[in-house]
């Protein structure tokens, strides 16, 4: 009776739910997207900031479990305001066994075995769907795992023009899928509760060398690969959980 | 000429107007049926409609209320092509969406049935199913139904309400089993705008397009020729040493739009706020929406002239030249968009354009299935 009036059943008391936030940070403070922040002596300001995060898996003694093969993170559409950009991205898993986990793992990009596929391989609003079919590059026969857009301020003017260098940078293919990122925390899971974990995305961090110094931002550039691979392990350094 | 000619001339002219085909079907010389109201009697038995499982088209997602049927869609097909919509009886949906120009009309901006000309061109809807972002320009509307309802009331558009479109509905010979055969409903009194734009939305996401010789090519049944081969390149940044013409990031494969709102650089403003069409901005209030559109699909471009939301290039080389020349800065410009120029030389152009030839699909613009149902 209760499935026939299509609403879903109440999770099992056995369960709980994890909540991810991801926030975007420069500088220590939430990043506002349009809003302009010292890059290099001079000012840069972001437009888009999405990745896709794969093989999302909370882990015990007892094993593992999968809360999500593929997550597609949208930063754009929730860092437009400082509020928005204080709550970030917000995405719940649910009917996940109770008990401690003390570990969290997941990779930063699309994993190989699903980065043979195509959006037209997907129902629309799957993450990998022609939803997100801008995040597919058919040169580079792969899903772009990672965007960083924005305007430089190349000749420190003070203000942007044409003049000054709209930068792209996008990531992908299977040579820079970032994977086994790990947080050690521990997580305890009760009952019908949902606990929160908040994640920060670092991205001054993203933009610099290991040593720490901010590279310089270049136009788009498809064929770039030295900036892609550094981009993609710096999310193992920028990503942070709270 | 004598009077007795004249007036047989005359004679003969309004016979002749007398005897054209009557594009307006509704104006329905039959009187309402005496017993239209019930419908109970009338047979229902829904045919599901399977959408073709073809690559490169995904799996459509289709809302769970609005099912496609058979009936339905063919519901959807009459109310496009009828002008019952109109206050004035004299325009269909497909007046500004006629299918052999790939569901637009070929003009900068479209005219209502009141003669007045709008501020946008005609949007396609070649695969508008799959169009789930937002639609028209601005991206104001989530669902395809939501969005038929609005060009009834527009009073540029069809000048109408759809009390009264629903009242001609239920009077109509026709219609009442139409829709009790696509919807099941009893009564004419269940004749509502909401189940009209329910299939007017089913008509419109059997609209597919996929057998452009680009689809062709991608399903290893044909082969481009040397020019469209390297207009596909450029298009899509292949690491060669042609320029990069950087089209995909806004009109990737394989609907050849990505379902985003993107200032374009067609404008030489001061600021965000002197954008004379706001588009995206207007409907967020975000100023740095301003000025951005719906990236629309390239399916069947070369039928869908003149090009951009407000109809300004009239050919694809124009279009190509604003891209290739430099786009105008502005904050929001999108990254992607150069203004400096491409570097693409009249070569490259040429196979661009035979590239986005190779997207025209006239099985899709004849499709007998897609055509006006009252000729």
């Amino acid at each position: 009776m209760a499935a026939s009036c299509g609403k879903e059943p109440p999770p099992p008391v056995d369960t709980a739910t994890i909540q991810l936030s991801f926030r975007a940070i420069y500088d220590g403070e939430p990043l506002v997207l349009q809003k302009e922040y010292e890059y290099q002596g001079s000012i840069v300001r972001f437009s888009r900031i999405n990745f896709y995060l794969a093989n999302l898996v909370a882990a015990n003694d007892d094993g593992e479990t999968e809360l999500s093969e593929i997550q597609f993170i949208d930063l754009s559409l929730t860092h437009n305001t400082l509020p928005d950009a204080e709550k970030g991205t917000v995405m719940n898993f649910s009917r996940i066994p109770v008990g401690t986990y003390n570990l969290l793992r997941f990779g930063v990009g699309v994993p190989a075995d699903l980065n043979k596929t195509t959006p037209s391989d997907y129902s629309t609003s799957h993450p990998l769907g022609i939803d997100n079919s801008a995040e597919y590059w058919e040169a580079w026969n792969s899903y772009i795992f990672a965007k960083i857009e924005g305007q430089f301020d190349e000749d420190g003017s003070g203000d942007f023009d044409g003049n000054d260098i709209s930068f792209a940078y996008h990531t992908g293919t299977d040579r820079v899928y970032e994977q086994d990122i790990e947080f050690d925390n521990v997580l305890n899971l009760n009952g019908g509760e949902t606990t929160n974990l908040d994640f920060e995305l670092d991205i001054k961090t993203l933009l610099s060398f290991k040593q720490g110094d901010s590279f310089d931002l270049k136009p788009h550039d498809p064929n770039n690969l030295g900036d892609m691979i550094l981009i993609m392990e710096n999310f193992r350094r920028a990503l942070q959980l709270k | 000429m004598s009077w007795s000619i004249r007036n047989t001339t005359l004679l003969l002219i309004l016979l002749l107007f007398a005897c054209k085909k009557d594009r307006n079907p509704t104006t329905n010389p039959n009187p309402p049926i005496p017993d239209a109201t019930d419908l109970s009697d009338i047979s229902y038995n829904p045919i599901a409609y399977e959408l073709p499982d073809v690559f490169p088209l995904p799996v459509m997602d289709i809302p769970m209320d609005n099912p496609l049927t058979e009936a339905g869609i063919e519901l959807g097909r009459f109310l496009f092509f009828d002008p019952i919509l109109s206050g004035n009886e004299k325009m269909a949906c497909a007046d500004c969406h006629f299918p052999q120009s790939g569901f637009t009309d070929n003009l900068a901006v479209s005219t209502g049935t009141d003669g007045i000309a709008g501020i946008r061109s005609s949007m396609s809807l070649v695969n508008a199913g799959y169009f789930t972002k937002g639609l028209f320009w601005d991206g104001r509307i989530k669902t395809l139904e939501e969005q038929a309802l609005l060009p009834v009331e527009d009073v540029i558009e069809l000048h109408n309400d759809w009390e009264s479109v629903v009242e001609k509905m239920q009077v109509h010979n026709a219609y009442p089993t139409r829709f009790r055969k696509a919807f099941g409903i009893n009564s004419t009194e269940e004749i509502t705008k909401e189940l009209a734009v329910k299939a007017i939305a089913q008509f419109e996401r059997s609209l597919l397009s996929f057998n452009s010789k680009y689809d062709r090519v991608v399903r290893n049944e044909a082969f481009f020729e040397e020019n469209e081969l390297i207009g596909f390149e450029l298009f899509f940044d292949e690491p060669n040493d042609l320029p990069d013409a950087e089209c995909g990031h806004c009109h990737n494969a394989p609907l050849f739009t990505v379902n985003q709102y993107f200032n374009n650089g067609l404008d030489s403003v001061g600021s965000l706020e002197e954008f004379k069409d706001k588009g995206l901005g207007a409907i967020t209030n975000n100023p740095f929406d301003n000025g951005k559109f719906r990236a629309p699909s390239l399916r069947n471009i070369a039928l869908t002239a003149p090009y951009m939301h407000d109809g300004r290039f009239q050919t694809l080389e124009e279009v190509i030249d604003h891209y290739n020349e430099g786009a105008h800065f502005a904050d929001n410009i999108d990254p992607l968009i150069k203004t400096k120029g491409l570097g693409l030389s009249e070569q490259n152009k040429k196979d661009l354009i035979a590239f986005l030839h190779s997207l025209t699909d006239t099985s899709f613009v004849n499709n007998p299935a897609y055509q006006n149902p009252f000729e």
